[in-house]
């Protein structure tokens, strides 16, 4: 007979998991040179600063992806509260019971239909609206107070259908509010991008136009000091790593984000530099 | 006046104790200090005024942590004041009293403040003598207030409904203006953590590299990955920092 396993994780224990990924894959990397290549880490050598940057890169989509995933849901959700409440508001008026005008409201919802299918679904088994509301998400305080008005709108009469106006008209305040924020934060991203890219043309150039050639020409002249091309690429490649991370996550404070969500575009940030380095080290071998 | 919402935020819950705990890093700094100066500790001067700086600083952030919790819970507070009245309005428009729809909206809110008032007005006192007694407490903080102003709001029966949308009204306009304030100190912000987050370290990586092939004198792959390893991160925490500060006051 088989049996069913029930098996769930919290979200905040799957965001710890993921987000601590990178450094457990980081590690894994470093047993697998040390132990099983017996090569040994170098801190300077940029194959391995590439290897390094593309093993955090690809541990950190899952996190990044539902990061990004997670906070455009809620915000959607969070959007479309007022066409609902405005849905379920013209059903009322119409003459129609709570649910049937939820019902009619799903036209309007794409981010929150499945908990009000939920919801239609647990009161048509007969459950209370108290306890059917529960399947309303209640991640952020106003998908919380929409769900816990839903549970007042219940049990009042024709006086409470009159308040739902007002109601709406007060999240519209706090949804309007919010989007400003995103709107007046966006450009902080493309300045973002654009110091990167300065980065790492900026470096790309440097190393491959006048680092690698000079260092060629100080084995000649022994007035010049020696030059380490590989160690000065490694350097600079975990500056690109670290300078990708941490954009992202210092714009997912600039841009007012509630988790982590410009991630994805450190990701972005971060595929690009590594792009632009194992172009820059398999076309021109630096001298060692 | 000691209140049981700041003295939970005391080490040992008492005010003397806090600072004699917090105390205690700053007096191991001046003995190190002076037995440096006496050459007892074979430490050089400047690496003893070093560790005498951070353990005074340590005892700095832990004498003055009551103090940066507070205001992290009043912001906390500010930040859930729109919620809080909108759930109030909603709630008394439901038929619910005025006290029990704040309870309710309160306990909601998960704010310590909120916690202590309820917690107040449990054992008998009245919402207004408990934000009083939080206003001497905390030295009377606007959003301290705008909550009591809310309070007495709920001794005005059906007309509480009309003044709490009034409220609503007036903190999300000061929080509009409050938004564009933010976004100019974010632009400077955004603009310090460029220059000194990401072009500071390409120029300094292009200049030291070729500045080491003149001179021998120095490790200069040391001092890069000094910059890269401490000081971009450290700059890109205090940059995360300030832009919180900033946002959240703005957030909702």
């Amino acid at each position: 007979m088989r049996r069913k396993i029930n098996a769930s994780i919290s979200r905040k224990d799957l965001r710890i998991l993921l987000l601590t990924l990178p450094a457990w894959a980081a590690v894994l990397y470093a047993v697998y040179l040390i132990v099983i290549t017996k090569k040994g880490f170098s801190l300077y050598d940029p194959y391995e600063a590439l290897g390094i940057s593309f093993i955090i890169a690809v541990s950190l989509i899952p996190s990044a992806l539902f990061e990004y995933k997670w906070e455009w849901e809620t915000s959607r959700a969070e959007a479309e509260i007022p066409l609902i409440l405005s849905a379920l508001e013209s059903g009322l008026r119409a003459g129609l019971s709570l649910p049937e005008a939820l019902r009619e409201s799903l036209k309007y919802s794409k981010y929150l239909r499945r908990d009000l299918v939920r919801v239609l679904n647990a009161l048509a088994a007969g459950e209370s609206i108290d306890s059917a509301i529960r399947y309303l998400r209640r991640e952020t305080p106003l998908l919380a107070i929409t769900a816990d008005y839903l549970k007042v709108l219940a049990k009042g009469g024709e006086e409470l259908f009159r308040t739902l106006k007002d109601f709406r008209e007060s999240v519209e305040v706090i949804v309007g509010y919010t989007g400003k924020l995103k709107e007046a934060t966006r450009s902080f991203l493309a300045t973002v991008y654009m110091v990167l890219i300065v980065y790492l043309i900026t470096t790309a150039i440097f190393l491959q136009t006048f680092l690698y050639p000079l260092a060629k020409e100080s084995e000649k002249l022994t007035m010049l000091g020696r030059i380490d091309p590989l160690a000065l690429t490694s350097l600079i490649i975990y500056g690109a790593l670290i300078e990708s991370i941490l954009n992202g996550i210092t714009t997912s404070y600039f841009t007012g984000s509630r988790y982590l969500s410009s991630l994805f575009h450190a990701l972005i940030l971060l595929f690009l530099s590594i792009m632009v380095y194992t172009v820059l080290l398999f076309t021109q071998v630096p001298p060692a | 006046m000691s209140l049981g919402v700041l003295n939970t935020l005391y080490i040992g819950k008492s005010k003397r104790v806090h600072y004699a705990v917090s105390a205690v890093p700053a007096a191991l700094g001046a003995v190190i200090a002076v037995l440096s100066y006496l050459q007892f500790l074979p430490l050089s001067l400047i690496l003893a005024v070093i560790y005498t700086l951070i353990m005074v600083s340590i005892s700095a952030s832990i004498a003055f942590l009551p103090k940066f919790k507070v205001s992290s819970m009043l912001e906390h507070l500010e930040l859930r004041l729109p919620h809080l009245i909108l759930r109030l309005r909603t709630l008394i428009m439901a038929g619910e009293s005025p006290l029990e729809a704040f309870l309710s909206a309160a306990s909601e809110v998960r704010s310590p403040i909120l916690d202590y008032l309820i917690k107040q007005i449990a054992l008998g006192v009245t919402p207004e003598e408990a934000i009083s007694e939080l206003q001497r407490a905390l030295k009377n903080k606007p959003v301290l207030d705008t909550l009591k102003r809310i309070v007495l709001s709920l001794g005005m029966g059906e007309e509480a409904i009309n003044y709490l949308k009034e409220e609503f009204d007036a903190i999300m306009a000061e929080r509009e203006s409050g938004l564009r304030k933010a976004i100019e100190s974010l632009s400077v912000i955004v603009e310090m953590y460029m220059s000194i987050g990401v072009f500071f370290p390409v120029i300094a990586i292009v200049m030291l590299a070729s500045l080491s092939i003149l001179g021998s004198g120095f490790d200069i792959n040391a001092l890069i990955a000094l910059l890269i390893f401490v000081a971009i991160p450290l700059f890109s925490a205090f940059s995360a920092i300030m832009a919180k500060k900033i946002v959240e006051r703005a957030l909702l």
